[in-house]
């Protein structure tokens, strides 16, 4: 092999072994973390504080609270999965099939429970003293059972025993 | 077979075409290999008749799968499952490839139709590898084929009797767009099969000059064609339909068509460089192959359920293990090819500089290839992430950005630099000459939008969090530089011509245009490009607001309507309004409205600049009846500057309460005619040279000229005036009460629908009595159910004698006794709680549970009787009786009966 096409070899290997380097350090700053509840009250959540993921579990009823202020609807409820708990606050709207124990996907962030305190106040709820972490969410996907194919995989989904 | 199995002759033709489609293909490759193999003319023609008659079995199973959809034979599951009675017949065709076993076949029968036409064309002209393209192609429709035979035939059967309506299709499928986004997509996925199988050949049968090149770049160009239509309308029915005010969320079934989209486009730019200098004829094999191996790819990706998706067809193990074993050996069959001939394949010419076109074509390539595979890595990221650890990782739409935005400037620079560099070699002279006016304008545009709009300059992450630019604004620059780059090229180029022919600037254009129809048309791609990146320029600078308005203006009495029921003037600050960006909105009313499919609660918002009105919108959400959630339709107001879009995201009929989310998505407009324009230069390049000829001959007479130019401005025109009118269809869709509505409600199933939730709830619990299956009156179509609903509603709107409602519906306790009252009205008119879906009788657990006794009773007497009969059965005699088929049998009934559910 003559010295210039080892050279070009070696030039291109290192630009793709460097991009990849780099693409890789990218994506780990910027992955979002999916969570059932009871999986994300078992981590250190001061080392997710302020970082964005998906949190997921059943709307225990009863707690969701509304409430309109400035032509601006603010909510807060609970999810829970297994016996664990955690609050969620929201603004914006929320899908039709979110209700009292519906299935929710939430994206938001895990802040500590004193920086809702003034959103719980004005929802008049307490946050649980129990609670040091909520969710502040941007975003509420409520699951729906449906017989079309696109909800087969959520199907699917809950068939496995890690979402259970 | 059963004697209760429902017996369809249309499945029985449809699965005996399929098989035989199967046994013609099997044959085709064995002929079309051993005929080029061992140079036997006659074993050749056979494959080659035999891809005739394959498509010809495929088109007959295919018209008998719509035959099936239109004559409602659903004893047939895939019919059964994917549409029903009451869809119009638009969408009962297009629900052929709405699920999976559809459109496996869907596939089969578009590639079979391509494969019939290159083979046609080219037959002759590449006798010696022709058996090897056949035997390709049919290695491909044969494993589509056994997919659909054993394990996803859309002929089966259901086992019990057939049901009386289908279970219908996806409400969200129902939109014009859907008609066409999926076959566009599947046609351009389909066509690159064929350069795939052209190139196949051509390493098969050692015949690697540039011949082949000729023959697939077309089908490529069509690859790209239709990839880019299907993409945009795709974009453009997310927009529409999904009402998160954006068109592209990166999702898996997206990524699925950009991933060839980007090779396809590597392929187009590189064949130009095999065709001019004889390079890259490895390349440019390596880039057919990939394009189809990630046709395949994405195929697998959205209908294995490898990764989640909003629209994905479902997780099927099955599936990806067969899709995983195919790719494996299109991988090894096209690699192991590709070295065997690496000798044939070397080129002798080398890049001569950095300054050329040739090599801007290269640093094109890469860049596509870049994007290409970063687009896969990160669709997959979850997949992978949840293999190697076990948790799930998501990337998000802001991680694509960071990285394809740059690349995507930099593919923006190339399309604007390309044209202006020389093959081989560009001197300095040449250099300045063609690019100072380019980088002037790139200068001056930066200049003068930083100046004019201060807002502009938007800071946007590339690559990393911490490495950010104003993106936006260097866009801005290069389409500015794009469309400087190709004017000049144009202008150029038609000065020339009209030098060399006498003739007028227009026809000097026109000629240039179809003597070069490639580079032009390619030019006029590149155009189009630019005009599509201003539109993606204006993403930076969108913005969305919620608001939950309590009341409508219809409800305060100070508010003053016109004669079209419109608010004439502006009331200062309403508590019905609100201000964003610098529109205020108007919720004026909430109008509810049915027809046979579905029901309607349309918002009338008026939008108001300035002080004076510009618009009404009517936002809506549309329940179809046999959907589970509503589905929502947007209102956008169209600008070039700006689209206004406005989403009804909740509301409550009792109080009016609404809740909407807008959003002011700037320059949007531009990003749908830039691929307007991509489209009209992909059919410059695919016009046929006997086309060019025809009007590129000089008539006798100038009136003669002009009718060749006008027919063929004509037909290009009407193309593009087709496709815009569809993107304007919008606009009309939702201007008006309950757009779409209305018209097609003269069923009884569109009468008398609920006008509040207190009576949809009620109609819901209601039972009609017209001796259908128990379905409510809600559901049920029939003539009486629509009456029995018209007596809820008069019911619970009656008002007492000073014409007050008898009912508040705005408390909830004043809900509650309406919806009490019409069930007991209902119970004591028709004498009893049968009229009810769940009895409230605090004796009506009674009979459920003596039903549920007296079963149990039931099934412990058979049982014993049919134990005792089975111990007089011998062992040999069972063992008899159990084949393994009753097994399948059964696993079947029960996974029918679940799905009657």
């Amino acid at each position: 092999m003559q010295n210039s096409t080892i050279a070009k070899l070696a030039l291109t290997g290192a630009v793709v072994v460097a991009s990849i380097a780099f693409f890789a350090k990218s994506a780990s700053t910027s992955t979002q973390h999916y969570k059932m509840v009871d999986e994300l009250l078992l981590t250190d959540m001061s080392r997710l504080e302020d970082q964005t993921m998906k949190v997921h579990g059943w709307v225990v009823a009863g707690t969701i609270k509304e409430k309109i202020v400035n032509q601006e609807t603010m909510r807060t409820f609970v999810l829970h999965k297994d016996g664990k708990k955690i609050r969620v606050f929201n603004k914006g709207p929320k899908p039709d099939t979110f209700k009292d124990q519906s299935e929710v996907v939430t994206t938001g962030t895990v802040v500590p429970a004193t920086k809702m305190a003034e959103m719980a106040a004005s929802l008049d709820v307490r946050i649980e003293s129990d609670m040091h972490y909520v969710v502040d969410a941007t975003e509420l996907m409520a699951k729906c059972p449906s017989k079309y194919e696109g909800a087969q995989a959520n199907k699917k989904l809950d068939e496995d025993p890690k979402f259970k | 077979m059963s004697d209760s199995t429902p017996f369809s002759p249309i499945a029985l033709v449809g699965t005996i075409s399929l098989l035989c489609a199967f046994l013609v293909g099997a044959w085709c490759v064995a002929s079309g290999i051993a005929g080029n193999a061992r140079k036997s003319r006659r074993l050749v023609q056979s494959s080659v008749y035999g891809l005739y008659g394959f498509s010809a079995l495929v088109t007959l199973a295919s018209a008998l799968m719509i035959y099936a959809f239109v004559t409602h034979d659903f004893s047939i599951k895939y019919v059964a499952h994917t549409s029903d009675v009451s869809m119009p017949t638009a969408y009962k065709i297009t629900a052929f490839w709405g699920g999976l076993d559809g459109s496996l076949l869907f596939w089969v029968l578009v590639l079979a139709l391509f494969s019939t036409v290159a083979i046609a064309f080219n037959a002759r002209r590449h006798r010696d590898m022709i058996g090897y393209v056949v035997a390709t192609i049919m290695v491909v429709q044969v494993f589509f084929l056994a997919l659909l035979i054993f394990t996803k035939n859309p002929f089966a059967t259901t086992l019990t009797s057939a049901p009386i309506d289908g279970q219908g299709l996806n409400p969200l499928l129902q939109n014009y767009w859907m008609v066409i986004h999926p076959p566009s997509l599947y046609v351009g996925f389909v066509a690159a099969t064929i350069p795939f199988a052209f190139g196949i050949g051509a390493l098969a049968s050692g015949r690697l000059d540039d011949m082949w090149i000729g023959s697939v770049r077309t089908w490529m160009l069509i690859c790209f064609g239709f990839l880019s239509l299907g993409l945009i309308l795709g974009g453009r029915w997310a927009y529409e339909e999904l009402g998160w005010g954006g068109y592209w969320a990166w999702d898996p079934v997206e990524n699925a068509g950009l991933m060839p989209w980007f090779t396809a486009t590597a392929f187009l730019h590189s064949a130009i460089i095999q065709e001019q200098r004889g390079m890259m004829k490895r390349w440019n094999l390596v880039l057919v192959c990939m394009t189809f191996f990630l046709t395949i790819f994405g195929t697998f990706m959205t209908r294995s359920g490898a990764v989640q998706s909003v629209h994905a067809f479902g997780e099927d193990n099955v599936l990806a293990l067969q899709f995983i074993v195919f790719m494996a050996v299109i991988a090894v069959v096209s690699v192991g090819l590709i070295v065997y001939r690496s000798n044939k394949l070397a080129t002798k010419s080398e890049f001569e500089s950095f300054y050329s076109r040739e090599f801007a074509f290269l640093l094109n390539n890469w860049i596509l290839l870049g994007c290409a595979f970063f687009v896969v890595f990160a669709t997959m990221f979850p997949t992978i992430s949840e293999a190697l650890d076990g948790s799930r990782i998501s990337v998000g739409i802001p991680f694509f950005n960071k990285w394809m935005v740059p690349l995507g400037m930099i593919l923006l620079f190339l399309a604007g630099a390309a044209p202006l560099l020389a093959w081989r070699k560009t001197t300095r002279e040449r250099l300045w000459q063609q690019f100072r006016f380019p980088v002037l304008m790139a200068g001056t545009t930066i200049t003068v939008v930083r100046l004019a709009f201060p807002q502009s300059v938007v800071s946007t992450p590339i690559f990393s969090d911490q490495l950010t630019l104003p993106i936006s604004l260097v866009n801005f620059g290069l389409v500015a530089f794009v469309f400087t780059s190709i004017s000049q090229e144009f202008i150029r180029g038609a000065l020339v011509r009209r030098r060399q022919t006498g003739s007028d600037a227009f026809t000097s254009l026109v000629g240039l245009v179809l003597s070069k129809r490639r580079k032009y048309g390619g030019y006029i791609v590149h155009l189009g490009v630019a005009v599509a990146f201003f539109g993606f320029g204006g993403k930076a600078y969108d913005r969305m607001v919620d608001r939950t308005i309590e009341k409508p203006a219809v409800m305060d009495k100070s508010v003053t309507f016109d004669a079209e029921g419109t608010v004439a003037a502006l009331p200062p600050n309403s508590q019905s309004g609100f201000a964003f960006g610098s529109y205020v909105f108007l919720y004026e009313r909430l109008i509810s409205t049915s027809d046979d499919h579905k029901d309607a609660v349309t918002a009338q918002v008026s939008i108001w600049k300035g002080g004076e009105n510009i618009g009404v919108v009517y936002p809506a959400k549309w329940d179809y009846h046999r959907g589970e959630e509503a589905t929502t339709e947007v209102a956008i107001r169209v600008r070039a500057t700006e689209d206004v879009y406005v989403v009804l995201t909740g509301y409550d009929l009792d109080s009016q309460l609404a809740n909407f989310r807008v959003f002011i998505n700037p320059l949007i407009a531009w990003v749908w005619i830039g691929f307007l324009i991509i489209a009209f230069g992909t059919l410059v390049c695919l016009i046929p040279q006997s086309v060019a000829d025809r009007v590129g001959t000089k008539p006798k007479s100038r009136l003669g000229r002009a009718a060749d130019v006008g027919i063929l401005a004509a037909v290009l025109f009407g193309l593009i005036a087709g496709l815009a009118s569809q993107a304007q269809a919008q606009g009309g869709e939702h201007v008006k009460a309950g757009g779409g509505m209305g018209d097609s409600g003269v069923g009884w199933a569109a009468k008398n629908r609920p006008n509040n939730d207190t009576a949809e709830k009620a109609m819901k619990e209601l039972l009609c009595v017209c001796g259908c299956p128990r379905e409510s009156i809600y559901d049920c179509k029939c003539q009486p159910a629509s009456g029995l609903r018209g007596q809820v509603i008069a019911f619970i709107d009656q008002k007492d004698a000073s014409g007050k409602p008898v009912f508040d519906l705005s408390t909830a306790e004043g809900r509650t006794k309406a919806y009490d009252g019409v069930l007991a009205s209902f119970v004591s008119e028709y004498g009893g709680e049968h009229v009810l879906a769940s009895p409230r009788s605090k004796f009506s657990w009674l009979f459920p549970s003596l039903a549920v006794v007296g079963g149990l009773g039931l099934i412990v007497v058979v049982g014993r009787r049919m134990v005792g009969r089975g111990k007089a059965v011998t062992t040999a005699a069972l063992a008899a009786k159990a084949p393994v088929e009753d097994d399948k049998y059964a696993d079947k009934l029960d996974d029918e009966l679940a799905d009657t559910d």
